[in-house]
């Protein structure tokens, strides 16, 4: 699976988005099924960019990774499509295919077809490569671009998200030349009962994550720590902060 | 205190009917909590739905302080008596 992903994600960056969609095709990934789980996705994308291990994001959501995953170790010899290798230079010519013979499974899935036609590996030759992965199993985490080095790794930013439709919080947007100036009567109430402090809202604003611009005008500020949704003049409309950051905002 | 259903039901039809910050889903439960009590004081003393729409924008205008959105402070005002009318 991480092979193919790797590949999918290398022929992408290429431009080559049509053989990458092929790629992911034959992963046989669950669909997302709400703009939810596309948000949370991404997020965890996010935060895995930013030097999270994916399994400690596992481990916070109450799962673990699946034993193939667990397995995996980057630095074991791979060909250019992940595969292994019995050398270490990942040359194509080292590899030694399995071939299957399933006639029953040849004439009735097109995708395995597909797959012999282009070299990939059939989840028999994975299982036989020591790979039991379950297709339909929770995805560990998302598709991945080229994953940063340490030195890359940096906290994410409003401008990484300029452009994201993120549905009902609507568009992401630059950090917007705006400062708190007034509280609602709503938000001083929800201020003083969800504990959280003028710095906290102040440091939201000044230093966010990300900052969406909502339907009603509003602008939606998240960190770490708190939400803040400003109104165009400045003025917070309500505040809550990450004690309440529950399945919605993950 | 455990909250009580009537208190439940209102919270779900501010929410889900009224929400004039307009992010329901993205909030917490309790966002409207503050103005169940006003709510149900209201559907208590059998209200028609006009009254209870004007309360809902009168909290939009001075304490949300946002755009008030008659339709949706009517509509919530109507389920929020549909249902008070059919609780047992």
């Amino acid at each position: 699976m991480l092979g193919k992903l790797r590949r999918a994600a290398e022929l992408w960056a290429q431009g080559e988005k049509c053989l990458a969609q092929i790629h992911l095709a034959h992963l046989r990934l669950p669909k997302l099924e709400s703009e939810e789980q596309a948000f949370r996705l991404f997020l965890a994308d996010r935060l895995i960019a930013s030097g999270h291990s994916p399994r400690g994001l596992c481990e916070a959501l109450g799962f673990d990774l699946p034993e193939a995953l667990r397995k995996y170790n980057p630095d074991e010899p791979r060909d250019r499509r992940g595969r292994w290798t019995n050398g270490s230079d990942g040359v194509d010519n080292k590899i030694i295919l399995i071939s299957v013979d399933d006639p029953e499974k040849e004439k009735d899935d097109p995708l395995y077809q597909e797959q012999r036609a282009l070299g990939e590996e059939t989840p028999e030759e994975d299982e036989r490569h020591g790979r039991p992965i379950d297709p339909m199993g929770p995805t560990p985490f998302p598709i991945p671009g080229p994953r940063p080095t340490a030195a890359q790794a940096s906290t994410p930013k409003p401008s990484d998200f300029v452009g994201q439709d993120f549905g009902k919080l609507r568009v992401g947007i630059e950090k917007p030349e705006l400062g708190i100036n007034l509280l609602s009567n709503h938000a001083v109430r929800r201020t003083e009962e969800r504990s959280l402090s003028p710095s906290d809202l102040e440091d939201t604003v000044v230093n966010p994550l990300m900052v969406l611009r909502q339907s009603s005008g509003n602008f939606f500020y998240l960190s770490d720590n708190a939400v803040v949704v400003l109104d165009r003049s400045g003025k917070v409309v309500t505040t809550y902060s990450s004690a309440d950051f529950d399945e919605k905002i993950y | 205190m455990a909250k009580d259903h009537a208190f439940m039901d209102v919270r779900s039809i501010l929410m889900r009917d009224w929400d004039p910050i307009m992010m329901s889903g993205y909030l917490p439960d309790d966002e409207y909590d503050q103005y169940i009590p006003g709510v149900i004081r209201l559907l208590e003393s059998n209200c028609g739905h006009e009254q209870l729409a004007n309360y809902l924008l009168n909290v939009e205008k001075n304490w949300i302080e946002m755009e008030p959105q008659p339709e949706r402070a009517v509509l919530a005002a109507k389920n929020l008596i549909t249902a008070w009318k059919a609780k047992p």
